[in-house]
């Protein structure tokens, strides 16, 4: 941290906005440590002002829609957590590594803290939430039981959604496509063996 | 004074205490451990854990979950330096930045110390992280924008960040007495090491290197705390609600009972999240001054450079043997690198080298253990540390020297086999290492094999094997209770935090057990300091079910014969006449008179004017005079590609005893959890830090590398070792970290003998196969 003479109002540079968003792995880092932080630039942007720079969304999330106004650098795992209080939607690193914020976006299993919630209005998101209605749950949460497919629970959302837009598409994986599917997705605790176990269970019942 | 008995083991004899001290009850309960043979109802079975259905449905509510009404957000600014004085900061720009309610520095902040050695914030900093101011705001991002807007002038002091640097006598000094921690080794010596090196026949001496391996916990460090009316109330991220509410308490200068710790599931914690961190200190500190909880968690790069890890070490084992394989003398001498502050945690930089004193029969051991002051965060427990650390180098020795005497690597260890405990020259309980051998050779279809003997182009395979050693509880305090409800439902009430290995359905199980009724009968009240019995600490130690499970077992036990007490009345029979069996109360003398649970259980609550039945449990010490040790045997195979030097685990197999598994489910998941963890450390954990800098250049997960999918063996088995133990009223000794410990050497091995060369330097990555193949020709 530089101790320049900057201009006494407070300024976020386009740099700082990304640090803060903690793209990429140096970027976090200087979140973290004020390590390679450069003095403010003396850009254009205007002061922040709380509120000023909300924006209304409108997010389709598990087949209902929502309004809402948000700051437009949130991330839809932010959105999904704080502003819907879907918190299963888990973040374990919020820069894109982990898997345990995976969504599935139109069919696609995507990780939510590297998505702009501003970007995916219009499109069909789905959460670990919409899984299960009235206590009915889907074969993946059953298998996910019945196998001891987890330990902590940090990732397990993101495991079984990374699986649900597997058997969506491919509806008899063979353990190798299984595999790769959770590929994105770190389970600390290490209960690959029974996901992979549980994944291929559900498939048979589905 | 407790009864006692003789053990007689290669004719010597030893006067141990009698089972029965530890089985005695409140009330002259007496509980006899199950049976070796006897076959159980819900104990020992496969069966999912209690919170399986919040966890896979996503409504499990974590610490970094919690959303409270008026919650404020916090976020650290931390240390760009690793030594520095901070000669000035200015933060009248970030605090006019709206949305921000308070900022903290040294100069604002109070004399709120973190230990005795210093305050939360201080004009000067020992490492990069180190905390320098902390601001809370509306939201997390706001706060984040005002940490860029903190102006701090820093004058850069001399850093050593590299352990064989800090040795140097020219060093910069990180604490005024030097750099080795309190100035000098800690040192163990049994027998006399230079006869029995000079008895020695042949003398073999290996130097083994690990690097820094971090917990990693998925969900991040941190907490929300509301401090109102000098009640604090914390929800946190903790491996013990018990052990954050005690050292909150003490820091904060509170009456333990002003604080109340809730957790009720914990995103991972490996040993990272026991006690308090700085951060809890300073999420209190900010809910004071603005009178609004506020949530402090630590992001990812955070959680990497400034909780703990596992420390970097250099073990030194020198050790003599006679030509037919006995052990003679053991010398070790191990550096570990520590942080920069002279605090608790710096014990873990010296804390390998129990597995060389207490694993192998051997007369003559030294041990010599230096802890080593750099400018870094302290190390801390890292599952199975210490162990871990030494069975890493230990077990690679060992089967460097069964290829010296061209030996089988079991043979070997089978010749130094320690029947009595060589430390404490006390008997074991139980001892299952030479059942775990034979099991786990026979299932693995162990056949020695030469070095690079089975090739296929580039691909070499090999296999190799490794010792598990861990230690058991000797018992601390751990009390539970038992409410049963008028319908004749039972609660279980423990004092823990679930850290997902599944403590609550093994609670759930024994109550279940022991009270004869479903286990789906059975619920279990844990994870909240406020309204819970002191069942344990802090969950560490692969303890929690040796410790707690004895209490919930005793606490079962009494609310049972409390019940019998109401039954006697229902059966108009005396107390002595009445048991529970099969879930009903029989009288003995009249087996046709019979009340059923419901029946009795019905006779209390309010419509009834009776109180409930709440049985009071605790665990006692284990009797005296014998030592409670954790046993196993890892075998593995893996594939080498002699091209790009990348290694693959192909098959483990784990024998591990750890007397009776509670849940045959959940005891395979945490094997086979452990030791992939074990896998990571060997081939590709690390933390790297840049010595110029001090900082952390891969405080993230792609440039920290743990096992995903793709790196696991495809067969993970798990051979339980049921050992018949009666250190406890349940028979178990535990599980949790002995798997990690285990993995490296046998991982290690298993390339020498697909390669034929050594490495010993851990974590073992595809560069370094490739420049010990070059370097071997």
């Amino acid at each position: 941290m530089s101790s320049n003479d900057e201009k006494e109002k407070p300024r976020i540079s386009r740099r700082a906005f990304l640090r803060t968003m903690g793209i990429g792995a140096a970027a976090s880092t200087a979140v973290a440590t004020g390590v390679l932080q450069a003095p403010l630039a003396e850009s254009a942007v205007p002061p922040k002002v709380e509120g000023l720079d909300y924006v209304p969304v409108e997010l389709k999330v598990n087949g209902r829609r929502y309004a809402l106004n948000i700051e437009p650098r949130q991330s839809l795992a932010d959105v999904l957590r704080t502003g819907l209080e879907l918190t299963g939607t888990k973040i374990g690193c919020n820069q894109g590594e982990c898997g345990a914020c995976t969504v599935i976006i139109d069919g696609s299993a995507m990780y939510s803290c590297l998505l702009l919630a501003v970007n995916v209005q219009g499109k069909n998101i789905e959460t670990i939430e919409g899984l299960s209605r009235g206590g009915r749950l889907h074969p993946l949460q059953s298998a996910f039981i019945e196998k001891d497919a987890y330990q902590c629970g940090w990732c397990t959302p993101g495991q079984i959604m990374a699986s649900k837009a597997l058997l969506d598409k491919n509806k008899n994986p063979t353990f190798a496509e299984v595999k790769t599917a959770v590929s994105g997705n770190i389970c600390r605790c290490a209960a690959y063996n029974h996901i992979f176990e549980a994944v291929l269970a559900a498939a048979k019942k589905l | 004074m407790a009864a006692t008995k003789q053990i007689i083991i290669e004719g010597k004899t030893f006067t141990v205490e009698d089972e029965s001290a530890a089985l005695q009850g409140q009330n002259g309960l007496m509980l006899e451990p199950w049976g070796k043979n006897e076959t159980l109802k819900h104990v020992g079975k496969r069966i999912p854990k209690k919170v399986a259905w919040d966890k896979v449905t996503g409504q499990a509510k974590f610490a970094y979950d919690i959303q409270v009404s008026g919650m404020l957000h916090a976020r650290v600014l931390r240390s760009p330096h690793a030594s520095a004085k901070i000669v000035d900061i200015d933060i009248s720009v970030a605090e006019r930045l709206p949305g921000v309610r308070a900022i903290l520095t040294y100069k604002n902040a109070g004399k709120q110390r973190w230990d005795r050695q210093r305050a939360v914030f201080k004009d000067y900093v020992r490492l990069v992280g180190d905390e320098v101011a902390a601001v809370v705001a509306d939201t997390e991002l706001i706060a984040g924008d005002a940490l860029q807007l903190i102006k701090v002038k820093y004058e850069a002091l001399p850093h050593v960040i590299d352990l064989e640097e800090a040795l140097r006598p020219d060093a910069p000094k990180v604490q005024p007495y030097g750099n080795i921690w309190e100035g000098k080794p800690s040192i163990y010596e049994r027998g006399d090491i230079q006869k029995g090196l000079s008895e020695a026949d042949v003398v073999i001496e290996h130097t083994y290197t690990n690097s820094e391996q971090h917990h990693a916990c998925l969900e991040m460090h941190g907490c929300v705390a509301n401090w109102a009316n000098d009640q604090l109330t914390v929800w946190d991220s903790t491996q013990g609600v018990h052990l954050a509410r005690d050292l909150l308490a003490l820091t904060l200068n509170l009456p333990i009972s002003n604080v109340r710790v809730i957790n009720r599931h914990t995103g991972g914690g490996f040993g990272s999240k026991n006690g308090i961190k700085q951060y809890h200190v300073i999420a209190a500190m900010l809910s004071r001054e603005t009178g609004r909880p506020v949530r402090l968690f630590l992001n990812r790069s955070e959680v990497f450079m400034v909780t703990t890890h596992r420390p970097r070490t250099r073990q030194k084992i020198k050790a003599g043997f006679k030509s037919d394989g006995t052990l003679t003398a053991i010398d070790y001498e191990e550096y570990g690198r520590g942080g920069a502050w002279n605090e608790g945690n710096m014990r873990w930089a010296s804390r390998a080298g129990d597995s060389i004193k207490e694993l192998y029969k051997c007369p003559n051991v030294r041990s010599t253990n230096y802890a080593v002051h750099t400018n870094l965060s302290s190390p801390g427990a890292c599952r199975g540390p210490g162990n871990t650390e030494t069975l890493f180098a230990l077990e690679q020795f060992f089967d460097e020297a069964a290829v010296h005497f061209n030996m089988d690597p079991i043979e070997l260890r089978l010749k130094n086999f320690a029947e009595i405990h060589p430390l404490t020259s006390q008997p074991y309980f139980s001892n299952g290492l030479k059942e775990s051998y034979q099991k786990g050779s026979n299932a693995f279809g162990w056949k020695r094999q030469k070095p690079e003997s089975v090739k296929d182009g580039t691909k070499r395979r090999g296999i190799g094997m490794g010792t598990v050693h861990w230690h058991g509880t000797s018992g601390e305090p751990s009390q539970a209770l038992v409410t049963v409800y008028p319908e004749g439902t039972v609660e279980v009430n423990a004092g823990i935090a679930d850290i997902g290995v599944g403590a609550p359905v093994i609670f759930a199980q024994i109550a279940a057990e022991e009270l004869q009724v479903p286990f789906d009968k059975v619920r279990v009240a844990y994870g909240d300091s406020a309204g819970t019995p002191y069942t344990i600490n802090s969950s560490y130690g692969s303890r929690t079910t040796s410790l707690a499970g004895p209490a919930v077992r005793m606490a079962a036990a009494d609310a049972k014969q409390q019940l019998i007490q109401i039954a006697a009345e229902v059966l108009k029979v005396s107390p002595a006449d009445v048991q529970l069996k099969d879930g009903v109360f029989i009288t003995k003398s009249d087996p046709a008179k019979q009340a059923s649970f419901k029946e009795v259980t019905g006779q209390m609550g309010w419509r009834k004017r009776r109180h409930l039945v709440i049985g009071k449990g605790k665990r006692l010490d284990n009797p005296k005079g014998r030592k409670v040790d954790i046993f196993g045997a890892h075998f593995i195979e893996v594939e080498v590609d002699t091209a790009t030097g990348s290694v693959r685990v192909l098959r483990a197999v784990l024998a591990h005893d750890s007397g009776r598994p509670i849940n045959a489910l959940t005891y395979e998941s945490q094997v086979q959890g452990g030791f992939l963890m074990g896998l990571g450390m060997a081939l590709f954990e690390e933390r790297i830090i840049d010595a110029e800098t001090g900082v952390q250049v891969n405080a993230d997960f792609h440039g920290y590398c743990c096992p995903t999918a793709l790196d696991v063996p495809d067969q993970v088995t798990v051979i339980p070792i049921e050992t018949h133990d009666l250190s406890t009223n349940i028979n178990a000794k535990g599980v949790g970290e002995p798997p990690t410990a285990g993995a490296g050497g046998a991982i290690a091995n298993a390339l020498y003998n697909a390669i034929g060369v050594r490495i010993r330097d851990y974590p073992i990555t595809p560069s370094k196969v490739l420049q010990a193949l070059k370097a071997a020709g």
